[in-house]
């Protein structure tokens, strides 16, 4: 009986809250917390990810070292080192900082565009070219069309893209897989906006980043 | 087959049993010699495809004879529905078709191509020999497994072929003499099996011997119509009538006789010119065109192993030439590649002039990054990831620019602006990272205003903590002294600032937490 619900339960029209359909790989974030409200326990292994920011420099980066931390470890096999591809972000990453916080510098592909439509058409470029681990990047503007493209470049490709905007994009739909909202200032928190076989979620910042701040 | 009993047969049917034959000698087989394969590749239409990639639409005619007396000798598919054909003395064609392109036959342009694609073909086989005008004949037993047997090896010949823009014909035979006549005959003839090959040959009219039209002629007008008419008449006569080198021709076609072929010999270099039929601006066939060159120079990079690394792309106009160097960051033999590269770097620059000719010298060649034969052979060696990955650096640089896509390393140094620096790509480097570090650093520190004596960031800056002094540098003169601290400012971003320790004691902002 019990087995032929699960089975039944595992036909994947069957939306059940907080579990991640089952072919979902995913990526620990590194922070407990955050890893407890995203489905599948974890960044999604491939796909696009937004994170919305009120301002540059208010915790984004600190939310993703450990992502970095982790495709900067898996050298086990020599021919599958990729870039770590930073595309058009608003300052220079400083190296020294990267390195303490254990990621591999010599693995940054730092790319600078001009506009976003040069950045979004690098950006797809790196997810398409077999080349790379992981792809960063950062857009003011990026319509649904090219969101889809970079979408579905990376589920092609199997990579994770994690796509930095202005919160002013919240109102607009995205196909992500999932969407976060990091906000600023007293009530600072973050905002788990869509993902895909979750449910919305609040993290208030001082959980997540609490080892900072001890 | 009827024989008359006086005349001694040229060529004995291939029974066991071999008559001792009258003067001259009959040669001796060359059994000794390993057997070998040899494929002609017939480019018949170079004379017209020398000058320029058809487009179907513009007619083209090529012209050879005496001053006054020029006749077509090759039109385009676009010519010959207007009604040109080999043979029409100019005037008549023009009066057909008007709009026609005449050049002049230029037998200098042909060799340069045949020699420019006997390269481009030493990558299937090490013993490639010009067959001038317009023939390559390649000894390819040896080659056969490595490219996946006969049928795969001429499929890839024929696909190279077309992407290049031309037109081939081609046959295989036992020995080089056959093979140029069978291609002659346009069916592409494939006889690997040496007892079959005079079966074959026989059957071929006179006129694919490329002997002259003079002895063809006489022999046609002795009823002697095929090569088979030949080989059945008496050796001696043959050879008083019509010359002792036409005896050895069907002797060396039978491989009764050893032809000893000439080795083509490649040049490391390689500089292409292809004129375009009309001039244009149009970058898509621009880049079509320049795919000839470029298949071109693939073939000659595959055979001698090497790769260009700073190829030259020349669009020539009626003023002069205009010039784009890829610089890439490793050499590289893939034309699909470097087609991409140079349609990324055309988008975004601007031609001078409408283009009427294409030029591509290859540059210094250079050793390939250790990549294996087979997967060379292959084509599409994209796949491991570092290869992609610098794949990607310079499709990237092709349309941002060189300057655009860089690495980062670590210096040892104390000031925090000194200890890193942008780098090529993939530059390891050997300092270790500093703690307390932010991970956005400005490239130039930003200087603050001061409130009440507190610095001023769109908002009071709050300071946490963390007074690090950094005292260094009266070496060079570039000496530092500051205290930093690391704030929040009032939007809620922790940021990186420092306090000079001499007057004025300005703060300025180095960095953001992020």
């Amino acid at each position: 009986m019990k087995a032929g619900l699960d089975e039944l339960l595992s036909h994947p029209r069957i939306w059940r809250g907080r579990h991640a359909p089952r072919d979902v790989e995913t990526l620990s974030s590194g922070h407990p917390p955050l890893d407890q409200v995203l489905p599948g326990g974890g960044w999604p292994r491939a796909g696009l990810i937004e994170i919305l920011v009120e301002r540059w420099g208010t915790g984004e980066l600190r939310l993703i070292v450990p992502l970095l931390q982790h495709f900067s470890r898996n050298e086990g096999q020599a021919g599958e080192r990729g870039w770590i591809a930073w595309i058009a972000p608003p300052y220079v990453p400083y190296a020294p900082a990267l390195a303490d916080a254990g990621v591999d510098v010599s693995r940054v592909l730092l790319v600078h565009a001009r506009d976003d439509v040069r950045s979004l058409w690098a950006t797809e470029q790196a997810l398409r070219s077999a080349g790379c681990e992981v792809v960063l990047a950062w857009a003011d503007k990026a319509a649904g069309q090219s969101l889809r493209r970079l979408q579905l470049a990376a589920e092609e490709n199997g990579l994770p893209v994690i796509l930095f905007r202005p919160a002013a994009a919240l109102e607009a739909p995205s196909p992500a897989v999932l969407r976060l909202h990091l906000a600023a200032g007293d009530q600072a928190c973050l905002a788990v906006v869509k993902s895909r076989g979750g449910r919305p979620a609040r993290l208030p910042i001082r959980d997540l980043f609490d080892q900072v701040h001890a | 087959m009827p024989r008359s009993p006086a005349s001694l047969p040229l060529f004995p049917a291939s029974s066991g049993k071999r008559e001792k034959p009258g003067r001259p000698e009959l040669p001796r087989p060359a059994a000794s010699r390993r057997r070998q394969l040899w494929l002609c590749l017939d480019f018949y239409r170079l004379p017209l495809e020398v000058f320029a990639i058809d487009d179907g639409r513009t007619p083209l005619g090529v012209v050879e004879g005496e001053k006054g007396g020029l006749r077509i000798s090759q039109c385009n598919e676009a010519a010959a529905r207007e009604g040109l054909h080999p043979g029409l003395p100019l005037n008549a064609a023009l009066a057909l078709s008007p709009s026609l392109a005449v050049r002049e036959r230029n037998p200098e342009r042909e060799a340069n191509a045949l020699e420019r694609l006997a390269a481009w073909a030493c990558q299937f086989t090490d013993l490639v020999s010009l067959e001038p005008p317009h023939r390559l004949l390649l000894e390819i037993r040896g080659s056969l497994r490595l490219f996946g047997g006969l049928a795969s090896l001429c499929r890839q010949v024929h696909g190279d072929v077309e992407a290049m823009g031309y037109t081939l014909s081609l046959a295989v035979a036992p020995t080089p003499r056959a093979a140029a006549w069978l291609c002659s005959a346009r069916q592409d003839a494939m006889v690997t099996d040496p007892a079959l090959l005079s079966g074959r040959l026989a059957e071929l009219p006179l006129a694919c011997t490329g002997w002259t039209a003079d002895i063809v002629e006489r022999l046609n007008a002795m009823g002697v119509l095929t090569v088979g008419d030949c080989l059945r008449l008496p050796r001696e006569g043959f050879a008083r009538r019509l010359g002792y080198a036409r005896l050895k021709d069907l002797d060396t076609a039978l491989g009764r006789r050893i032809e000893s072929r000439r080795r083509f010999s490649v040049s490391p270099v390689y500089h292409g010119e292809l004129e375009l039929l009309a001039e244009t601006l149009d970058r898509e066939r621009l880049c079509r065109a320049m795919e000839r060159l470029l298949e071109e120079l693939q073939g000659l990079l595959r055979s001698l192993q090497k790769g260009v690394q700073r190829p030259v792309f020349g669009f020539v106009h009626e003023d002069g030439v205009q010039e784009l160097a890829l610089g890439l960051a490793e050499p590289t033999a893939d034309a699909d590649f470097l087609t991409d590269l140079l349609a990324e770097r055309l988008e975004h620059c601007r031609l001078e002039k409408p283009v009427t000719d294409l030029r591509l010298d290859s540059g210094p060649l250079a050793d390939l990054p250790g990549t294996p034969l087979g997967l060379l052979l292959d084509g599409k060696s994209a796949g491991r990831d570092a290869e992609a990955g610098r794949r990607l650096v310079d499709r990237l640089r092709a349309r941002l620019g060189r300057e655009a896509v860089s690495g980062l390393c670590l210096l040892a140094e104390h000031r925090p602006e000194a200890a890193w620096r942008l780098v090529e790509p993939g530059t390891i480097s050997l300092e270790e990272g500093d703690s307390g570090r932010p991970f956005w650093i400005l490239e130039k520190p930003r200087e603050l205003t001061c409130r009440d004596g507190r610095p001023w960031l769109e908002g009071p800056l709050e300071i946490e903590g963390g007074c690090e002094r950094i005292e260094t540098g009266w070496w060079d003169g570039l000496d530092v002294a500051r205290d930093y601290y690391v704030a929040r400012d009032p939007g809620g971003a922790r940021v990186w600032l420092y306090r000079e320790r001499r007057p004025p004691a300005r703060w300025f902002l180095h960095g953001i937490f992020g």
